[in-house]
């Protein structure tokens, strides 16, 4: 096990991402998706945090702290509508939330 | 960062983001999005960013991963529903063949590009007094603008959320 | 240092915090019986003994840590096993986890060398409290869903929702007291709170901010689930997360309610009540006085066991009188305890009035008095919790919520608004 570089970082941050990307494509559950979404989400924020470190540059971190908030922001209003569809069609398929489609 | 830690963390956070898209129940997601978060976390600690390695566990494994938790409670699914849920084979796999080729092509540039040391950094880098330096002087609109799409995003969420009269 | 050394430090810095938590847990449980049973005009647990020694009670605890180990351990059928399983640890290792921020002594300084008192001192402080106390929510939401019950369920999300409203209040309370002393670090908020206002007044932060200390201590009470806010546990209108629980798996949950009392015990006296400091008395002063200090200390040590000797006497007799079998000398068996430590005390003076402190003696002394100090506090404060336990009436679930959202998240934001205009005007004055 050799030193750890900034390109470990980047290629673990890479990795989660395109495991992420996998659940928001291949999954139907509502919640399931919003949690992939999340950790691409995260994932990026580890490439932030990686390049920041790389050129001593507080600027990744900074973009990461307000991915972060948006991301809080992001998941309290998904969950929000999700409990409405919930109360209404007593799903969370996303197959069937597709009334627009008709 | 100590190799061992960073391969214990990247280790831990492969094996549970796998968690987070192949589980069937919901509250496993939740738990493995959990590990996922806080995995992060300690990579965040160790690229000296000991403000957003406690921002992290506090926002997301304390406060997001716990909302969706609580909405899973409340919706209560039932297990026939989250059997019709199942991954979709043909459409996963698709997915998962397309993700690793882009992953392969990513890590070959990556790991094509030399890497050059990092830069030297004082011992403040990341912690709370230099993030809030930068925060309130350099970066204060986005904070502001930030801070409103907050209060937007409660708003928000109780209006849709909320039963109708 | 080397990092071995550097190994070893923190390990036993991390085992004496743990050993504090741990042995905090059979006091307070003691404490709670004693004082429910005199404010109810009881007497309280008095039977179980070992040789006759019962220690008002105090050795009730083990026989009740007996019972519940030896109980059957029931998993009823159909729970969820994973998670029902995680939530006990869960919940008692994060109530352990918090207490690494708390400082329960100032940096030690041996020469070079500073060994700080606290098992994880990074200026991130106050934030690892909040951030591994919303971890706390987990193991009460696997409780309740995992197992599988209806009643569960719903004493897990009227908990969860209580816990998370309360947060709220708990961390806006305790902004002013971080403007004031521009730092996150408990141990820096500690040394801080030693200073003196206008020359005489401890800067304690009940005094700087008396408005977000009741608000904390209000809501960090809702967070330890304790009455007047134990709704998860309300045994006349539900039945809270744990009611599937039993055995080991029970003990588990009630104790990690305990850890959790000591460590808000231990957050509110670093925060409000001048931590491990003596008022009057800051480290510096206390370094250089410690051998008055020491003396001091171990006159205590005399004087105190040779006052409670003269009614352990009588209480002798009484028992004399009043058993036949072995509990006759449990009164004789604690005067010896008492005439040995008095006799600690005073072979203590003479050697420490013969040998004078030296070297780093003064150092350690000031550490060990701290310690003391903070320990006391601590005490006290977990016996604070029961006193507002058995004192006060339960809330009912709407009254819980509209207090805490309708009126102490408001104030708590009042607060932090008047402590930057009372900030901005003090420095304009300057």
């Amino acid at each position: 096990m050799g030193e750890i570089t900034t390109g470990h970082y980047v290629a673990l941050s890479v990795v989660l991402f395109f495991i992420g990307s996998v659940g928001v494509l291949g999954r139907k559950n509502a919640i399931t998706v919003l949690m992939s979404v999340e950790l691409m989400l995260n994932a990026v924020n580890l490439a932030l945090l990686a390049f920041s470190r790389q050129w001593g540059n507080h600027a990744g971190q900074m973009l990461a702290f307000f991915v972060i908030a948006v991301a809080a922001v992001e998941a309290a209003v998904g969950l929000a509508i999700l409990v409405a569809i919930f109360r209404l069609r007593e799903t969370t398929n996303l197959d069937d939330m597709s009334t627009l489609n008709e | 960062m100590n190799p061992i830690l960073f391969w214990l963390f990247a280790a831990i956070a492969v094996v549970s983001s796998l968690f987070v898209v192949t589980k069937r129940s919901p509250m496993a997601n939740a738990l493995a999005l959990a590990l996922v978060m806080t995995a992060l976390a300690g990579l965040f600690a160790g690229l000296s960013a000991p403000f957003l390695f406690i921002i992290q566990i506090l926002v997301y494994t304390g406060a997001v991963v716990v909302l969706i938790i609580f909405v899973i409670m409340l919706l209560n699914l039932r297990p026939e529903e989250l059997k019709l849920q199942a991954l979709q084979k043909g459409k996963f796999f698709a997915s998962a063949v397309v993700a690793l080729a882009l992953t392969g092509l990513v890590l070959r540039l990556v790991s094509a590009e030399g890497s050059t040391p990092p830069a030297a950094v004082p011992a403040s880098f990341g912690t709370v007094e230099a993030i809030a330096d930068e925060l309130f002087t350099t970066y204060l609109l986005p904070f502001e603008v930030v801070s409103f799409i907050l209060l937007v995003g409660i708003i928000g969420a109780v209006v849709v959320a909320k039963r109708g009269e | 240092m080397n990092p071995t050394m550097e190994w070893i430090v923190s390990a036993g810095r991390a085992a004496l915090i743990w050993l504090v938590q741990l042995q905090l847990i059979p006091i307070l449980i003691w404490f709670e019986r004693k004082v429910s049973a005199y404010m109810q005009d009881r007497t309280g647990p008095n039977r179980a003994h070992i040789l006759g020694i019962r220690l008002a009670g105090v050795i009730h605890n083990i026989a009740d840590v007996l019972k519940l180990f030896f109980k059957e351990d029931v998993t009823p059928p159909g729970v969820r096993k994973f998670y029902y399983l995680l939530a006990p640890f869960m919940a008692m290792m994060i109530a352990l986890m918090t207490f690494a921020v708390i400082p329960f002594a100032d940096t030690l300084k041996l020469g070079s060398l500073e060994i700080p008192m606290q098992v994880f001192s990074h200026n991130v402080g106050m934030l690892w409290i909040f951030a591994i106390g919303s971890f706390g929510i987990f193991g009460i939401v696997f409780a309740g869903w995992g197992a599988n019950s209806k009643f569960s369920l719903l004493g897990g999300i009227r908990s969860s929702a209580q816990l998370i409203s309360y947060e709220l209040t708990l961390s806006l309370s305790v902004i002013g007291l971080i403007m004031i002393f521009g730092t996150l670090q408990l141990n820096e908020i500690v040394r801080g709170q030693g200073g003196l206002l206008f020359g005489f007044l401890p800067m304690w932060g009940i005094v700087l901010q008396p408005l977000g200390a009741v608000l904390f201590i209000t809501s960090v009470i809702a967070e330890t689930n304790r009455n007047p806010f134990d709704l998860p546990e309300a045994e006349s209108e539900i039945v809270g997360y744990h009611v599937e629980y039993s055995s080991v798996k029970f003990a588990l949950f009630f104790m990690a309610e305990y850890v959790n009392i000591v460590v808000a015990s231990g957050v509110m006296t670093s925060l409000f009540f001048g931590g491990y400091g003596i008022p009057f008395l800051p480290t510096e002063k206390l370094i250089e006085h410690a051998q008055p200090v020491l003396l001091g200390f171990l006159a205590a040590h005399v004087i105190l066991p040779a006052i409670l000797l003269v009614p352990c006497r009588r209480w002798s007799k009484r028992l004399k009188q009043l058993y036949t079998d072995a509990r006759r000398i449990e009164a004789d068996f604690l005067s010896a305890v008492l005439v040995l430590m008095a006799l600690g005390g005073l072979g203590g003076i003479a050697f420490f009035s013969l040998n004078p402190l030296s070297g780093y003696g003064p150092n350690i002394v000031a550490a060990i008095v701290q310690f003391a100090t903070f320990s006391a506090k601590l005490t006290f404060f977990g016996f604070f919790f029961v006193w507002v336990r058995w004192t006060l009436p339960r809330f009912r679930y709407d009254q819980l919520m509209d207090l805490g959202w309708k009126l102490m998240l408001p104030l708590s934001l009042v607060n932090i608004f008047i402590t930057g205009l009372v900030l901005l005007l003090v420095d304009s004055l300057k």
